[in-house]
């Protein structure tokens, strides 16, 4: 009985797999072969016309790298990119410290990541193989890449492969933590851009344009930053694990908190130079500050006090209508703002400080948030010492990030009351909800930025 | 409806005093928006008004079936009609194509699932504008139209544009379309017949090639005079034209209020009677109260607005007396165009074939293909098109495969259990089903379809958007242009949304 | 004569070898019951009868044809084996009686008064004349798995396959789904039974088999299977379910 039971692998495995394979998933029927045959022809002539449309030399691909600079923060003035470099730096610093705090620290088979190496170099030798060796410019044939190269890339890609090959033989059965092959990768692109030369636009002492463009190594200027914050994602990434191996799990509400500060601050000081005036801040800010967080932490320890309790609701109305009131008068808006925070603090203390721990832990953050409000107000509402032309000195990716980020972070919660109020029981709120949905919804997209442009300029003239 | 003596803590009181304060808010909202606006517009010597829809607005459309437009209400019709020309064959092509690379996505072969896939994912990710931009490079990278006069041509690409064959409409070609849309009517009819006889007789009728043969019949006939028949449409037009008239301006109103009043009637009754039912126990909810004043209001509103300076002319429109603008545009004209072209005493052929022909054009004489003979399908129209096609029909097959895959598959072994053929199958059991689960979310990407073709004015594609712009940047009137877009594009939503809720619903009585 | 017989039948699903050689045949008018553990193959091995899984290694022949990748013959032996599944399989958009004269109508090609006819015959024999125009949805489990029968006796079957069909049950209901089956059994229908169901073995099988790991461990007659069976895996199959 046990003998029988030993496996028995499908007989098709036993021989000839690959040929089975083929004849399951590629020729099953007389139909499905002349769609396999029809399929590869339609993919291959695709993949060349795209591949030649896009490495044709009308393309003149080196606008884009000579423009890159524009593309990515448009008119930034060159003597301050310290200010970005940090930027990015603060940004990629938070993304190793949360990358290493909440990594599973997986583990990958070798010969499965082996496997997905393989094809995708095959992916890569597929494409060197179809790649076309010359298109047409005008009615002139260009050779855009010979034959030379293709041999070469195919050299490398074989080689890759037997490496790959090897590499899966000798450890089948070892494991190894998936981010270190993500680091393994990001070192290795790090480390290209020290080693690679692209085309580049040049000009003589006469100003005259190089033709063709010299192949040249990146700057210094670009190789030297990315190198020092992938140094600092590693670090990052090492911090982060290291106070997760602690068991610091109250270091990941600190974490959040940073990213959700981190656009405040670079859009308030890292990315304006602020000409904010220590005397501002000394005289106005500090004091400000002092005041409201004195104020809050009383007002923590007193709500809950027996004698105030059964008033608690009043004090939150009074609150209210007092931060509505200061609204509308002409106060520093730093006042205004703080009023109303105070407000929330006000509501919400009586629930959540109910044990002198958790007063004592909302004093700290509510002083904390005070200080740091008040700071990003300040830097916001200085004037900006970065001198661009135009309008406006985020430009660029940084514009796009940045209204990535304040769109999803403002539409988020816009939607909810949105889909709220459609689901009211309340007529009127429930009309009006929908209107708003389904008349928003149902125009372009562009329409209404034409709108709100036009709106805008309406207003300002 | 007794309340409290502390009315403030009544719940039903509070409800609707927030309620009412929350629409004075809102109100107060949009018109402080608005009116800040129009201070602004008057503050700028160009105050609100309809008045540019009637004047020429002295532009040049690149394309459509004006190029010059009279009016400013002509050339905002053509920037519509060029959009639903691209949104209505679209939609066709994007639901074939994506029917296609749906189920391509199913298959069984390797290299057919795996591209389909690879193409899906790819295209999905690229945003809808850089592929515009991708297919106008495309069409651009093909080289000029060539100097030499090379007569008549089939088919040809260039950097112009793609240039085919075409059926150019003769004067009988409404009375034929017309003819043309009922044959497929007819058709149907057919198919019905042949199957409910396969049912209760049990022999092979062939409905399809019955259909097909009657459709190819139908329209035979029709292209050699057939059509006149369609004519009696033209007829009952010139009546009812002649009726309209007649008319005077307080006839059509008095014809709308009664008729409001008449469905306002219903409603309401028809509410009081459901809440009358057992289970309602005659308790009118809040609600119920609410649904009921809203109807008797808007008829109020509806006959006092009739009578308001914008009612007037809306129904002076109507009768065709005086349009609240200058433009030959009201039912009775609309009447009087259908009589014209569905007219019996039109003969000779609907359409005549003409082929594609490259002309010297200007003063340079530069060679372009020439607009009076053959299609020439511009660089703006075809990359709007191929961009929003090929994006839609992504998504659409998306929508069709997950549409088939949420059919569980015991139904397909059941049918197949059963000995069925597995076509056979696939249209009396999995298609039945998947359909039903697919119709909504393909409402929505019909409805992304339609709204992606204002991203046509990214390659000077002189849709809607793109025509309004150009108006509101010459006349000032962007309040008014928005206003129009708004109404356009819920228009078109709501049509299309309602064609898929009908069909849906119909799909779902089936059920149960 | 035999109406099945397999030779042999090996079947993988990738790696994993669901069956490993099943050997067997059944005769005309024969019930035979299959029993086993759960993931022994039963199920597997009944599908790859009408080919709704297809075996890699040895022979299926059905009333005499051999199951191969010929679409004629596969259309062929599906019509003349009728199935019932655990979870039913009704299709939703029908009615009942649409559920039951679909395939009589477009396999069979009858009339469609004629196949109305029959299929209330059998609606009648499995005792819910009544819901013939109810969609499936407003059926309980037990009317919705004798509409199934009757949808595959419909196709005038020469042999029912059953694949769990009162497990997805609760118990009254399970009562009158085998009540269904013993008459057909009776009736003299070739009937291959999957079931966890042992009074109804004891009742009316012909055969009682155990399948386990994908093995037909033990082939008994009822008596011989539940008092004296062969082997001790059954012993143990029978201690743990009685
Ligand atoms: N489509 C499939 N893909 C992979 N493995 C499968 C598939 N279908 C079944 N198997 C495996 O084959 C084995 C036999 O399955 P089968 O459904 O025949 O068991 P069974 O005896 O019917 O069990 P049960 O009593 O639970 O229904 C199981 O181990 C199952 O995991
Ligand atoms: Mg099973």
């Amino acid at each position: 009985m046990q003998d029988n039971k030993t496996l028995e692998s499908p007989p098709e495995v036993q021989f000839a797999g690959v040929s089975r394979w083929l004849k399951e998933n590629l020729f099953s029927s007389l139909s499905s072969s002349i769609l396999t045959v029809l399929s590869i022809a339609a993919v291959v002539s695709v993949f060349r016309a795209i591949i030649g449309f896009f490495i044709s030399p009308e393309r003149e691909w080196t606008a884009v790298t000579y423009n890159l600079q524009l593309y990515m923060v448009q008119a930034y003035p060159e003597s301050d990119f310290i200010r970005v470099w940090i930027t990015v730096g603060l940004l990629i610093f938070l993304l190793g410290l949360s990358w290493g705090f909440n990594s599973l620290k997986e583990k990958v088979i070798i010969k499965e990541w082996c496997d997905g190496l393989l094809k995708g170099i095959s992916s890569f030798l597929f494409i060197v193989l179809i790649a076309p060796t010359s298109v047409d410019v005008e009615g002139t044939t260009v050779e855009v890449f010979s034959n030379n190269t293709r041999y070469i890339c195919l050299a490398v890609g074989v080689g890759l492969i037997l490496t790959v090959y090897l590499l899966r033989k000798t450890y089948p059965k070892n494991e190894i933590v998936r981010d270190r092959i993500s680091f393994l990768y990001l070192s290795l692109l790090v480390g290209s851009i020290w080693i690679i030369k692209v085309p580049t636009v040049t000009f003589t002492s006469s100003n005259e344009r190089v033709d063709p463009d010299p192949f040249l190594p990146l700057a210094n200027t670009t190789t030297i930053p990315w190198t020092i914050i992938f140094g600092f994602m590693i670090f990052a990434y090492l911090i982060g694990s290291f106070l997760k191996a602690k068991g610091k799990n109250s270091m990941s509400r600190l974490i959040l908190s940073s990213w959700v500060l981190a656009p405040l601050v670079i859009v308030s000081w890292i990315y304006r130079k602020p000409d904010f005036g220590m005397s501002n801040i000394l005289t106005l800010d500090i004091p400000i500050a002092v005041t409201f967080s004195i104020l809050g932490i009383l007002a923590i320890r007193t709500l809950n006090s027996e004698k105030i309790v059964p008033y608690q609701r009043y004090i939150t109305y009074g609150m209210l209508v007092l931060s509505i009131v200061i609204f509308f008068l002409p106060v520093l808006r730093q006042l205004k703002i703080l009023f109303f925070i105070t407000w929330l603090l006000v509501s919400v203390a009586p629930t959540i400080a109910n044990s002198k721990e958790s007063a004592k832990n909302l004093s700290i953050v509510w002083s904390v948030t005070v200080f740091i409000l008040v700071l990003l107000m300040r830097g916001a509402s200085s004037e900006s010492l970065i001198v661009v032309p135009g309008s406006s000195i985020y430009g660029g990716f940084t514009l796009t990030w940045l209204i990535a980020f304040f769109g999803i972070a403002i539409s988020f919660p816009f939607g909810v009351i949105l889909a709220l109020g459609r689901t009211s029981k309340l007529p009127v709120i429930r009309i009006i909800c929908t209107a708003v949905i389904e008349l928003v919804r149902s125009v372009p997209f562009i329409t209404w930025l034409f709108f709100w442009k036009r709106y805008a300029h309406t207003l300002s003239t | 409806m007794k309340f409290n003596k502390a009315f403030w803590r009544d719940v039903r009181f509070l409800k609707w005093a927030g309620q009412i304060a929350f629409l004075l808010f809102i109100f107060n909202l949009i018109s402080n928006f608005v009116s800040q606006a129009i201070e602004n517009l008057n503050a700028t010597n160009l105050p609100f008004s309809w008045r540019f829809l009637g004047t020429t607005p002295g532009v040049l459309i690149s394309e459509g079936f004006v190029t010059y437009p009279e009016s400013g209400l002509q050339a905002l019709q053509v920037g519509m009609a060029n959009m639903l020309r691209i949104a209505i064959s679209g939609i066709f092509v994007a639901t074939i194509l994506g029917t296609v690379i749906g189920v391509a996505r199913l298959s069984k072969n390797w290299v057919v699932q795996r591209s389909s896939s690879g193409l899906v994912e790819t295209v999905r990710n690229i945003p809808l504008l850089v592929q515009i931009f991708f297919w106008q490079a495309v069409i651009l990278s093909f080289p000029r139209p060539e100097e030499i006069d090379r007569g008549e041509m089939i088919f040809d690409i260039s950097a112009k544009g793609i240039a085919f064959p075409w059926l150019d409409a003769q004067e009988t070609s409404w009375l034929f379309g017309v003819w043309f849309i009922l044959s497929f009517i007819a058709a149907r009819r057919i198919f019905k017949w042949r199957v409910s006889v396969m049912e209760s007789e049990g022999r092979e009728a062939y409905p399809g090639i019955a259909s097909f043969i009657t459709f190819i019949a139908w329209n035979v006939g029709g292209w050699f005079g057939g059509y006149k028949a369609v004519g009696v449409i033209g007829f009952v037009a010139s009546l009812l034209s002649d009726g309209f008239e007649l008319l005077p301006r307080i006839g059509i109103q008095s014809l709308i209020i009664f008729i409001g009043f008449y469905y306002s009637y219903k409603y309401i009754s028809k509410e009081i009677k459901r809440t009358r039912s057992a289970e309602n126990r005659g308790i009118l909810t809040d609600d119920d109260i609410f649904k009921i004043i809203m109807a008797g209001l808007l008829v109020l509103i509806l006959a006092i607005g009739l009578f308001l300076p914008f009612g007037i002319t809306i129904s002076d429109f109507l009768v065709g007396d005086e349009p609240f603008f200058k433009a030959d545009w009201g039912i009775p004209q609309f009447l009087d165009g259908v009589q014209n072209r569905l007219n019996w005493e039109l003969t000779g052929e609907p359409f005549t074939l003409s082929y594609p022909e490259i002309i010297q054009a200007g003063q340079s004489k530069f060679s372009r293909y020439s607009p009076d003979v053959g299609k020439v399908m511009s660089v703006g129209y075809f990359a709007t098109w191929m961009g929003v096609i090929i994006y839609t029909s992504v998504f659409i097959s998306e929508v069709v495969r997950s549409g088939i895959m949420a059919v569980a598959k015991g139904q397909s072994e059941a049918g197949l259990s059963l000995g069925l053929k597995r076509s056979t199958l696939l249209r009396l059991i999995v298609l039945p089903q998947a359909l039903r689960i697919m119709l909504p979310p393909m409402g929505n990407q019909y409805l992304n379809l339609a709204k992606n073709t204002s991203l046509g004015i990214a390659v000077a594609f002189p849709e809607i958007v793109a025509v309004g712009q150009t108006i509101y940047n010459q006349e000032g009137q962007t309040v008014a242009v928005f206003l129009i877009w708004m109404a356009f594009y819920s228009t078109v939503s709501l049509v299309l949304s309602s064609i898929i809720n009908y069909y849906n619903r119909k799909m779902k009585m089936v059920e149960r | 004569m035999s109406i099945i017989k397999s030779v042999d039948v090996k079947k993988w699903y990738g790696d994993f070898q669901a069956l490993k050689g099943i050997s067997m045949d059944v005769a005309e008018g024969e019930v035979l019951v299959i029993a086993g553990p759960s993931g022994s193959g039963k199920s597997t091995f009944i599908r790859c009868i009408n080919r709704l899984e297809q075996h890699q290694d040895g022979q299926i022949f059905v009333d005499g044809i051999e199951l191969t990748n010929d679409l004629k013959n596969i259309e062929a032996i599906r019509s003349e084996v009728g199935m019932v599944f655990q979870s039913f399989n009704l299709f939703p958009h029908l009615t009942v009686l649409q559920n039951i004269t679909l395939a009589p109508i477009w396999v069979r090609k009858k009339s469609k008064t004629e196949a109305e006819e029959k299929a209330m015959e059998l609606l009648e024999r499995v005792g819910i004349p009544e819901q013939a125009d109810k969609f499936p949805g407003q059926l309980s489990g037990g009317q919705q798995q004798r509409v199934a029968i009757a949808r595959a006796l419909a196709m005038e079957p020469k042999i029912m396959l059953f694949d769990e069909p009162t497990s997805a049950l609760d118990p009254e209901m399970i009562k009158e789904v085998l009540d269904v089956m013993k008459e057909l059994a009776k009736s003299g229908m070739t009937m291959i039974v999957v079931t966890h169901e042992m009074g109804f073995a004891k009742e009316v099988a012909d055969r009682v088999m155990l399948f386990d790991d994908g093995q037909l461990v033990e082939e008994n007659t009822p008596e011989e299977f539940f008092n004296n069976p062969k082997s001790d895996r059954t012993k143990l199959f029978l201690s743990q379910i009685l």
